[in-house]
């Protein structure tokens, strides 16, 4: 076969088209059919494999293998594979070819050789992505897909400016790694907007409760994994990155304790993840970039868990906050159970895959000797227990009876929630399985007696605290403010201020753009309030960056 | 609720006796990782409350 042909993402890519055009009785055996070829293609890249050849006069590399494109090639594909079976009881046709796109585009990005590659795949996750918020359906969706699509076209902007100033200074075309100056901090301000480190993380909280169930399944997976990818790739070794994702796992947490509504607690709970990740890629040793590499891999399976869980909640009652939720356990034993294996896997309970994953990145701070980075990440982890494991399930499934009577979850959605279980509980009893796909080799064994009793201990003390404070945990009826009040604020005085035609185009444009977009509901009131913060700060970043770029570029 | 804090309390002390009888601690504190868990949970929700009610939280008025 021709190496070309190798790239996981030509059956997702091809299954879309179909999806899109097709008959919709084919719709099945594609959603089946193409992420399993995807995956089997994953599986077997063989390392070194290069394809590529020439667009609009340029030299492209989009198929580059090695040991980190491929851990998260899998992953992804795999991912892919899951939420295809989850959606397939519901779901819209944008929405199918929007999840298998967004898959495309996450493999598209593992395995990018050059930045040309790279970016292109970056902007058509992005496009999917907001696709797959809007598929939600309704006016806050469709609000929310176009404020996740502005955020994420200024992040592009600041990666393309990055990108031509590094190639018009004669930087090497192939991906590599980058100081963290000039060119190399436009880029990192790119993979930092999509990694989610605060202040640049509202658009995840603020877009992924909005999602179908299926839709958040994929949202959780690709967008900030295919950061920590490009993170690990293009600045391994960043001492600021560690101090970035400590401050990410705590800041998760935080907001998590305060937070009503089930997936957006995920969500927040994402960020702190992906934080251990970061703090591992700032350490930059072997041993901390294979933990970061290994914790993406766990948590793309437990948080897709999660998220599935959390959908077939929502699926099931209509109902997405703790405050109105309450006593589905009886009703609900197997996403109840299910929802668990994740809960503890994301949790660093023994036998799953985060107990092996989280430790690596912590002991990797231990062999640093960076005592308080190890222990703000161990304090991390109490949160994540008390949050996902404790709060959220005890409010749902537990506690208060509110007389629900939830609708029977299809099979498909329990079956794609049993694989996903089981993938954890596979590389979390061997981790050789893990091991054997991670960047490089690794001696840390987590099935210590040690280990084992200090994180049992962990989370027993954890869940007595919780028992204790447990009056003071339930949801309570409010929003929490984040970072986009910030962006809100900045880009209203920027548009009052600087550019009130500027302003008045922009309103006259989402009007057209959402009136195009935006699926009404019926009974919905139409809304006039847009997002004209976000719309001035895009403009202004992307027409910025890219005079700055050229510029520079020209010299 | 008074059983199962029974009951959890029951499971950290047979967890601490194990460690002292393999002398298997961690970080060379017997029961050290049960009092971090349950201090951090503590500071954690002590600390985001307070935030939350002083700066972050605003009723929801279902938009």
């Amino acid at each position: 076969m021709a190496t070309e042909l190798l790239h996981p993402a030509w059956p997702l890519l091809l299954g879309a088209v179909l999806l899109a055009a097709g008959p919709r009785r084919a719709r099945v055996p594609i959603l089946l059919a193409a992420p399993a070829l995807a995956v089997a293609l994953a599986w077997t890249l063989p390392d070194g494999a290069r394809a590529g050849g020439r667009l609009f006069g340029q030299e492209i590399l989009f198929l580059r293998v090695d040991a980190l494109a491929r851990v998260f090639a899998v992953v992804f594909a795999l991912v892919g594979a899951l939420g295809s079976l989850y959606a397939l009881p519901g779901g819209s046709r944008r929405g199918d070819c929007a999840a298998l796109a967004a898959a495309a585009s996450a493999l598209g990005i593992a395995l990018a050789g050059d930045w040309l590659s790279l970016y292109a795949a970056w902007e058509s996750l992005a496009l999917a992505s907001a696709v797959l918020v809007l598929d939600g359906g309704g006016g806050r969706a469709a609000r929310a897909s176009y404020r996740y699509l502005l955020v994420h076209l200024a992040g592009g902007a600041f990666l393309l400016g990055g990108i031509a100033w590094h190639l018009g200074a004669g930087g090497a075309r192939e991906i590599g790694a980058l100081p963290a100056a000039g060119a190399g901090l436009l880029v990192l301000a790119g993979f930092a907007v999509n990694a989610a480190i605060p202040p640049l993380h509202a658009w995840l909280t603020d877009a992924y409760p909005e999602s179908s169930p299926a839709g958040g399944v994929f949202l959780s997976a690709f967008a900030t994994k295919a950061a920590v990818y490009a993170l690990a790739r293009v600045f391994p070794g960043l001492e600021p990155l560690v101090w970035a994702g400590v401050a990410m796992a705590l800041y998760g947490v935080v907001f998590a304790v305060l937070e009503n509504d089930i997936r957006r607690l995920l969500g927040y709970h994402i960020v702190s993840q992906v934080g251990y990740m970061v703090a591992g890629i700032g350490l930059g040793t072997p041993m901390a970039l294979s933990g970061a590499a290994a914790h993406a891999f766990s948590h793309i399976l437990y948080k897709g868990l999660l998220f599935m869980g959390a959908g077939a909640v929502i699926h099931a009652t209509g109902r997405r906050k703790l405050t109105e939720l309450g006593g589905l356990g009886r009703a609900m034993p197997a996403t109840l159970a299910l929802y668990m294996v994740g809960a503890f896997s994301i949790s660093g309970a023994p036998l799953l895959n985060g107990f092996v994953s989280k430790s690596l990145v912590v002991a990797a701070a231990e062999a640093e000797h960076r005592a308080v980075v190890a222990a703000l990440l161990n304090l991390a982890s109490v949160g994540t227990f008390l949050h996902t494991g404790l709060k959220l399930p005890w409010f749902t499934f537990g506690g208060p009876e509110r007389g629900l009577t939830p609708s029977p979850v299809p099979g498909p959605m329990l079956a794609a929630m049993a694989l996903a279980a089981a993938l954890c509980a596979l590389t979390g009893t061997f981790p050789g399985i893990l091991y054997a796909l991670l960047p490089f080799p690794v001696g840390w064994e987590p099935y210590t007696a040690a280990h084992v009793l200090e994180s049992l201990q962990l989370l027993a003390g954890t869940a007595i605290a919780f028992a204790l404070l447990r009056r003071h945990l339930g949801g309570e009826p409010t929003i929490t403010l984040d970072f986009d009040r910030v962006y809100r604020a900045a880009g209203r005085l920027v548009a009052a201020q600087l550019a009130p035609a500027v302003a008045k185009g922009a309103a006259a444009f989402e009007a057209g753009a959402l009136g195009a977009v935006a699926r009404p509901v019926a009974g919905e009131a139409p809304r006039t309030r847009l997002p004209i913060g976000y719309a001035v700060l895009t403009a202004v970043a992307t027409v910025g960056i890219g005079l700055v770029a050229l510029g520079l570029a020209l010299r | 609720m008074t059983s199962t804090l029974a009951a959890l309390g029951a499971l950290t002390l047979a967890l601490v006796v194990v460690e002292a009888l393999l002398g298997a601690s961690a970080h060379g504190v017997r029961g050290g990782a049960a009092l971090s868990g349950f201090a951090g949970c503590v500071l954690i929700v002590v600390v985001s409350k307070w935030l939350g009610k002083r700066f972050l939280q605003r009723p929801d008025d279902g938009d």
